[in-house]
């Protein structure tokens, strides 16, 4: 895309702004369930200085350091569906357990369903106990295709709903009052005038434990649900060594509404980090002759180290419900943020040095073969 | 990992004579227990050499140059302040040598007799010709981390950080076994393998390192370190450059250039150095001195950036020395 709007004599962001606004899924012809791209760039844009960037570079930190900024964009599923399955007991005492076939893999997704569960029910979260993790549970989704979140989230929400009006039509019996004038706060049931907490009701009903069921409801099948996201990257490359130095990275996501900004957060730092090894040093050497894996080692298969890691990590995210995809209006954050990370670090060494380097990582060995290249034609 | 036996004695005298009865010697562990647990190195006995007294430590007397104990931590020789001011070198070298827990672990006389780490090598399935076997395998391989010059049936590279910056100075090393001591050249540990000769150190059965020593006139050297990764830590070096020499009146004198990463030894081209001599490190005699280091270099099919890495290195490394 770089090389194209190059060719154009365009800015790159420009000519990705002119055709990223489509509503429509050029791959199935759809209408997006929403889709905040531009938003994106906008905000990336703002966040890592773009108006700082010229065409062939600027000036680094000594003579022979080359400093660039580059930029590119995701675009991928996460907006999950069924299967997915939960059931939220509300015992006697007002606690409640969260159960679910799902699992958490480091990514938050324990954190993320206790909130959706507090929040729909209307109970604290400390009061949640989430069982995941076993396959005994009601089936769950993998933690893969970014899927987990926006499949399970909405099921715990209609499981919340389910236990929450069972609770309010057992409130309703005990407080003889029409259920339409209750609500339950803070694990409390409010009436008009009165407040009553979840255990005095149900140590008042014979059936004291109170189970909602919830599965998650199919996607609109007329809608394509995507996540959008935009990656920045500020460089330095020393242009006589192809020693590259990550600056700053920016990372703006369309996710549809953020359930909790610190998970995600976490997950998009993550997954630059993951990138970062992915554009720069993580390479797997098989023996040609023989298919040995010749490093399948951490000395020699390179992932980042805490100094390879960029001064500055920005993560920043639309934030806005995507109500036509599911009953949150939320969507994946799994793999969108190693998706642009890289193609970002390499249109920025690009931009730095006119060195365009077109296989992962950007090892000094290609890094200084391009920059030969770019020379010889200069 | 095989069964073996494990002494860890106090008096010299008795270290050296289990050495002779063919005990290997242990100090920091890095290199020794990793090769042991790949199969690689299968002692039936080893000594613990860092029980002794005497053989941990530094010291400066003035006039009679700086001696360094062969089992002393990497990591005493990088944080010691004073050590800084009389070699500022080992310092630099050893920043960026593996990681902080490695130079804890490994010593001195370890990091100068470590294995080199063609991974050919280091794979136990793979008998190359190092290992005994009729071929290398790096030679038409996967050689990006390969020798470039200086190599001929076997084409590792010289992995030390310490050593080429112990090399700008001078450095000898005190032997000793229970036939006697010596001393040598630190150059002359480092075997290039070749025909009969299918090992990397020359140091005799039963022998140990005791010192590490650098003759007061060569402290007077400026120098500098120069290295570069992969990524930017624990990583091996891909080139590195040591230079150092005596700047008198912006002209230098006793150049010394030394490279590692490049050759199966640490690569020193003495008609380079002599060229330097006298000038003033300008871009010109440095771009000469690279062009006379490298001279018959042949890369092979993955390693030739490492020539181009090299030859900036040398300029950066020798421009430092007069900025
Ligand atoms: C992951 C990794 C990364 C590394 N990266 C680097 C790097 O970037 N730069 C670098 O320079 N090094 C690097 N090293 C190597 C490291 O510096 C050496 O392993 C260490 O210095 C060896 O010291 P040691 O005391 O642990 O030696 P040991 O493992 O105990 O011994 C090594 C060898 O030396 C012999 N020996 C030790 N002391 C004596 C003595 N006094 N007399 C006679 N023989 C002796 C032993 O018999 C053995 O053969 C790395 C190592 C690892 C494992
Ligand atoms: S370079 Fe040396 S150690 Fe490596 S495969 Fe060749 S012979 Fe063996």
């Amino acid at each position: 895309m770089d090389e194209l709007a190059e060719k154009m004599g365009v800015d790159p962001l420009t000519l990705r702004r002119k055709h990223a606004g489509s509503p429509k899924d050029p791959m199935s012809g759809k209408k997006y369930s929403d889709k905040h791209l531009l938003e994106c760039y906008r905000i990336g844009a703002a966040e890592i200085g773009w108006q700082r960037r010229r065409s062939g570079g600027i000036r680094g930190s000594a003579p022979h350091r080359r400093r660039g900024i580059g930029m590119a964009t995701q675009i991928w599923g996460g907006g999950g569906g069924p299967p997915a399955y939960a059931t939220v007991h509300v015992n006697p005492d007002g606690t409640v357990v969260l159960t679910a076939g799902t699992q958490d893999i480091g990514t938050g997704t324990r954190t993320v369903i206790a909130q959706v569960c507090a929040d729909e029910l209307g109970v604290d979260l400390d009061a949640i106990q989430v069982r995941i993790g076993d396959t005994d549970h009601p089936y769950g989704p993998i933690s893969a295709g970014s899927v987990t979140t926006a499949s399970m989230g909405p099921a715990v929400r209609i499981a919340a709903r389910d236990a929450k009006e069972q609770l309010l039509g057992a409130a309703a019996g005990v407080l003889e009052t029409p259920k339409a004038e209750l609500r339950l706060e803070g694990g409390v049931i409010v009436s008009k005038g009165a407040r009553t907490p979840l255990g005095e009701i149900l140590s008042k009903v014979e059936n004291n434990t109170v189970i909602g069921k919830g599965a998650r409801h199919p996607n609109d099948p007329e809608l394509s649900q995507r996540t959008f996201g935009a990656h920045f990257a500020e460089v330095e490359v020393d242009v006589r060594t192809g020693e590259i130095t990550v600056e700053h990275i920016v990372a703006v996501h369309d996710i549809g509404r953020v359930v909790n900004p610190t998970t995600a957060r976490s997950q998009v730092e993550g997954g630059v980090l993951q990138a970062l090894g992915f554009a720069l040093s993580e390479e797997r050497f098989v023996d040609r002759a023989t298919g040995r894996v010749m490093n399948a080692n951490l000395e020699n298969y390179k992932v980042p180290t805490v100094k390879d890691v960029p001064a500055k990590i920005t993560v920043k995210f639309v934030d806005r419900p995507d109500r036509r995809a599911n009953n949150l209006g939320i969507k994946g954050l799994g793999e969108p943020p190693i998706i642009p990370t890289a193609a970002a670090i390499a249109n920025a060494v690009a931009n730095a040095t006119g060195a365009r380097v077109r296989h992962a990582p950007l090892t000094r060995a290609r890094v200084l073969e391009a920059l030969a290249i770019a020379e010889a034609r200069s | 990992m095989n069964a073996f036996s494990y002494a860890r004695p106090r008096a010299l005298a008795e270290a050296l004579r289990m050495l002779r009865n063919g005990a290997i010697a242990l100090a920091g562990g890095t290199d020794l227990v990793g090769l042991m647990k790949d199969g690689l190195a299968r002692p039936a006995s080893l000594v613990d050499l860092t029980g002794i007294e005497g053989l941990r430590g530094w010291s400066h007397g003035k006039g009679r140059g700086l001696r360094i104990g062969a089992l002393t931590p990497l990591v005493e020789l990088e944080t010691s302040d004073a050590l800084a001011k009389t070699m500022p070198i080992l310092r630099e070298s050893l920043r960026d040598a593996a990681t902080v827990q490695l130079r804890t672990m490994g010593t001195v006389g370890g990091n100068l007799l470590q294995r080199n780490r063609c991974w050919y090598f280091r794979d136990e399935g793979t008998v190359c010709w190092l290992k005994g076997g009729s071929r290398c395998f790096a030679i038409d391989g996967e050689n990006r981390y390969h020798a470039i010059i200086g190599a001929q049936e076997c084409v590792i590279v010289s992995p030390s950080d310490l050593v080429p910056a112990l090399l700008a100075y001078d450095a000898e090393i005190a032997l000793t076994s229970s036939r006697g001591t010596r001393q040598m050249k630190l150059a002359d540990l480092f075997v290039a393998p070749h025909g009969r000769e299918r090992r990397e150190h020359a140091l005799r059965p039963g022998e140990l390192i005791t010192e590490v020593r650098v003759p007061e006139a060569a402290l007077a050297r400026r120098g500098t370190y120069l290295k570069a990764m992969d990524r930017k830590a624990w990583s091996f070096a891909l080139v590195s450059v040591a230079a150092a020499a005596k700047i008198e009146r912006g002209v230098a004198r006793d150049v010394r250039l030394i490279m590692g990463g490049v050759a199966p030894v640490p690569w020193r081209v003495s008609a380079a150095e002599k060229a330097l001599e006298g000038t003033t490190l300008d871009d010109a005699a440095c771009a000469d001195a690279a062009d006379r280091v490298l001279a018959g270099a042949t890369p092979l099919r993955d390693n030739g950036y490492k020539v181009t890495l090299a030859r900036e290195l040398v300029r950066r490394a020798l421009r430092s020395l007069v900025a």
